[in-house]
């Protein structure tokens, strides 16, 4: 079960370093293109040496995964950044070459297409690493281990050139920054990730463990430092929910992870500061509040200009010309009695000194009390 | 408004027999071009001219089919990282997680090792460009959260914080309202003066007249380059953008340029 755990947590490490890569590249489902695309080098590695179980199938898939990624890849470029467009072609590409050399090759063996996709959690630890006899623990461990290992390397050592190449590569080759050498650098990382863990895991679990919790990161964070450590740690804690929950009730544990993935994602969307659904629908009402009070304060100061206040600035003449309610009426008026702006007199709102001021730097366009204008609810990203 | 004399000529950007095509078709035909160093230079001409390739070309980002450019004496691939640039339009994502004082500061990713984090140096530097085009207030908004003209400033902020000696900026008004833009030309003219080189594409021919020391004038081929005072006149705008347009200054959109702030 701990052996199970860790390469669960190792791949999930794994994909929490390079989805975001993938996410903010907007090609997420690389991730399946790739774990599909496998399936031709593992056909011409079976055509050139029909054995089952060779480590030359695994060469193989990495080998065309690369391979695809990297075809993919140039396409989008020349399809002009479309990249699920690029990726629908190369996939099924890659898919149909394997499926027809094994087909052909392998119809009497039983390696079969269903095998190949399907990645098992379960006894992906009975694959042992052993060291002169010594048993070190399951290999998968031990290659994600590996690869985690490399990608920190990586990732410290091209750091700050990996964000010029996310954000505007461009930029980077203007700066004398080796971005095609990133690309080629972002290919192998991502496809050595992919292929390794859906080794473990299959294609599915590893498309959500590359997308949710870089989800999860969308809407926590607005800094690319903090994006990938949130996803790493969602990663984390999916595969710890998912082992947890496929123990108790002894569930499948990939479905489990991929379960736990989901919901910790939807709790992120739902639950997150600033960004999150329930966050916003408490602003909200705190918004409309403020949003009533600076709408009060510029219309009666306009009508003790005008000299009409005794008819407009009443509850009823707000009210009525503001098309308000009598509660946001008296809630607003409240907001802005607490900051000295405005006081009932004789029924009539009247603004003080500093709510004049308030109401000028209003209608010249600066909100000076706490920040944003009411009503404007800071918006998260597109994925919304 | 006095302009301040040219420096001795030494060439920032030197372009001999340089034709950049796309496909079979040329954009810039048989350029020869030189900018003298510490200019503040215009480069006008009609939608389509090749400007904006000009630029991509002198950047090393198109690959010219034949000609030789020198950047401040030296070739292309070693001058990489002393040429900054604000583009026309930027493809870039703005959903990319990273805030406007995050993009300030990738203007400095060029000048550091990889062993070596962003220092007290970087930092002010970025500070500083965030100051230049007033955008210090927004130091912490996620960029997604800026408007079309905030986007532009922060760009031009990259730039600055690059402190290189020479910036190319293709257009950067679009989008930038009369009083920033006053603001960002006075900026300019500061920048030439602490010995830095523009290069602005520019379509405003007034404040060009005004404002700029040197002039490219492009149509394809260069019509004419010079000092502003010999180089813009009808005879050569005509030659550029045909014959109806002159430079009358009844018709100005904004006015002469008088160097204040308003
Ligand atoms: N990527 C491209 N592929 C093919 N042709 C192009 C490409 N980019 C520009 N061109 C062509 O090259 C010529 C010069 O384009 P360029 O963008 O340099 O013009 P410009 O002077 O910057 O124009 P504008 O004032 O509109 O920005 C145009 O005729 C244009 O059609
Ligand atoms: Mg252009």
């Amino acid at each position: 079960m701990l052996e199970i755990f860790l390469i669960g947590a190792l791949s999930a490490i794994g994909c929490g370093l390079t989805g975001p890569v993938l996410l903010l590249r907007r090609r997420v489902l690389l991730g399946d293109a790739v774990s599909h695309s496998v399936l031709a080098g593992i056909g011409i590695a079976f055509w050139i040496h029909p054995v089952v179980n060779s480590p030359w199938l695994r060469l193989g898939a990495a080998l065309s995964g690369c391979c695809a990624a990297w075809v993919a890849t140039k396409l989008t470029g020349i399809l002009r950044g479309r990249a699920d467009a690029a990726l629908g072609l190369v996939f099924p590409l890659f898919f149909s070459i394997g499926a027809l050399i094994l087909a052909i090759k392998a119809s009497n063996t039983h390696l079969d297409v269903d095998q190949v996709l399907s990645g098992n959690l379960e006894s992906s630890w009975l694959e042992r690493f052993r060291l002169g006899g010594t048993d070190l623990g399951p290999q998968a461990a031990w290659n994600m281990l590996l690869i985690v290992v490399a990608l920190l390397a990586a990732g410290w050592i091209w750091w700050r050139d990996l964000q010029l190449y996310l954000f505007d590569p461009q930029q980077g080759q203007i700066l004398g920054r080796p971005m095609a050498f990133l690309e080629i650098l972002v290919v192998v990382a991502t496809t050595s990730v992919i292929v390794f863990s859906f080794d473990a895991m299959g294609p599915i679990l590893l498309v959500a463990l590359l997308a949710g919790p870089g989800i999860c990161a969308w809407f926590l964070t607005s800094q690319i430092g903090p994006f990938f450590l949130a996803t790493v740690a969602a990663g984390l804690l999916s595969v710890l929910a998912g082992t947890g929950l496929a123990c108790a009730l002894d569930l499948n544990i990939a479905g489990s992870i991929g379960l736990a993935a989901f919901l910790i994602a939807l709790g992120t969307l739902l639950m997150a500061p600033d960004h999150g659904m329930v966050f916003r629908l408490l602003q909200a009402n705190r918004a409309r509040i403020r949003f009533v009070a600076r709408l009060l304060a510029v219309h009666i100061c306009q009508h003790e200009i005008k000299g009409d206040q005794a008819s407009e600035n009443t509850r009823v003449g707000l009210r009525d010309h503001l098309k308000l309610s009598e509660k946001e009426v008296a809630a607003g008026a409240l907001w802005l009695q607490a900051r000295s702006l405005a006081v009932w007199e004789n029924q009539i709102l009247v603004s003080t000194h500093a709510g004049k001021i308030f109401a000028k730097s209003l209608a010249e366009g600066q909100d000076s009390t706490d920040g944003q204008m009411g009503g404007e609810i800071q918006r998260p990203a597109s994925l919304m | 408004m006095a302009k301040e004399p040219l420096p001795p000529a030494e060439a920032v950007v030197r372009l001999e027999d340089v034709t950049v095509a796309y496909g079979d078709r040329p954009a810039l035909w048989d350029v020869d071009l030189e900018i003298p160093k510490g200019s503040l230079t215009a480069v006008v001409g009609p939608n389509g001219a090749g400007k904006t390739t000009l630029m991509k070309t002198m950047l090393g980002l198109l690959k010219p089919a034949t000609g030789r450019i020198e950047i401040l004496g030296e070739s292309l691939a070693h001058s990489k990282g002393k040429v900054a640039f604000v583009p026309q339009r930027s493809s870039v994502d703005w959903d990319y997680p990273a805030t406007v004082g995050d993009l300030a500061l990738m203007g400095t990713h060029g000048s550091l090792p990889w062993w070596k984090p962003v220092g007290k140096e970087e930092k002010r530097r970025a500070r500083e460009a965030l100051e230049m085009v007033d955008l210090v207030g927004l130091a912490d908004r996620p960029i997604n959260q800026l408007s079309g003209g905030q986007q532009q400033r922060a760009f031009l902020a990259r730039a600055l914080s690059q402190d290189a000696p020479l910036l190319v900026l293709d257009e950067p008004f679009q989008g930038i309202d009369a009083s920033t833009e006053r603001a960002i030309l006075d900026l300019f003219r500061n920048l030439r003066r602490m010995g830095r080189s523009l290069i602005v594409v520019h379509h405003d021919l007034h404040t060009v007249r005004d404002l700029f020391d040197f002039s490219v004038l492009l149509n394809v081929r260069v019509v004419a380059a010079g000092p502003t005072e010999s180089t813009l006149n009808e005879e050569n705008l005509r030659a550029t953008y045909g014959p109806r347009l002159g430079l009358d200054p009844r018709r100005a959109p904004h006015g002469p340029y008088d160097g204040a702030r308003p």
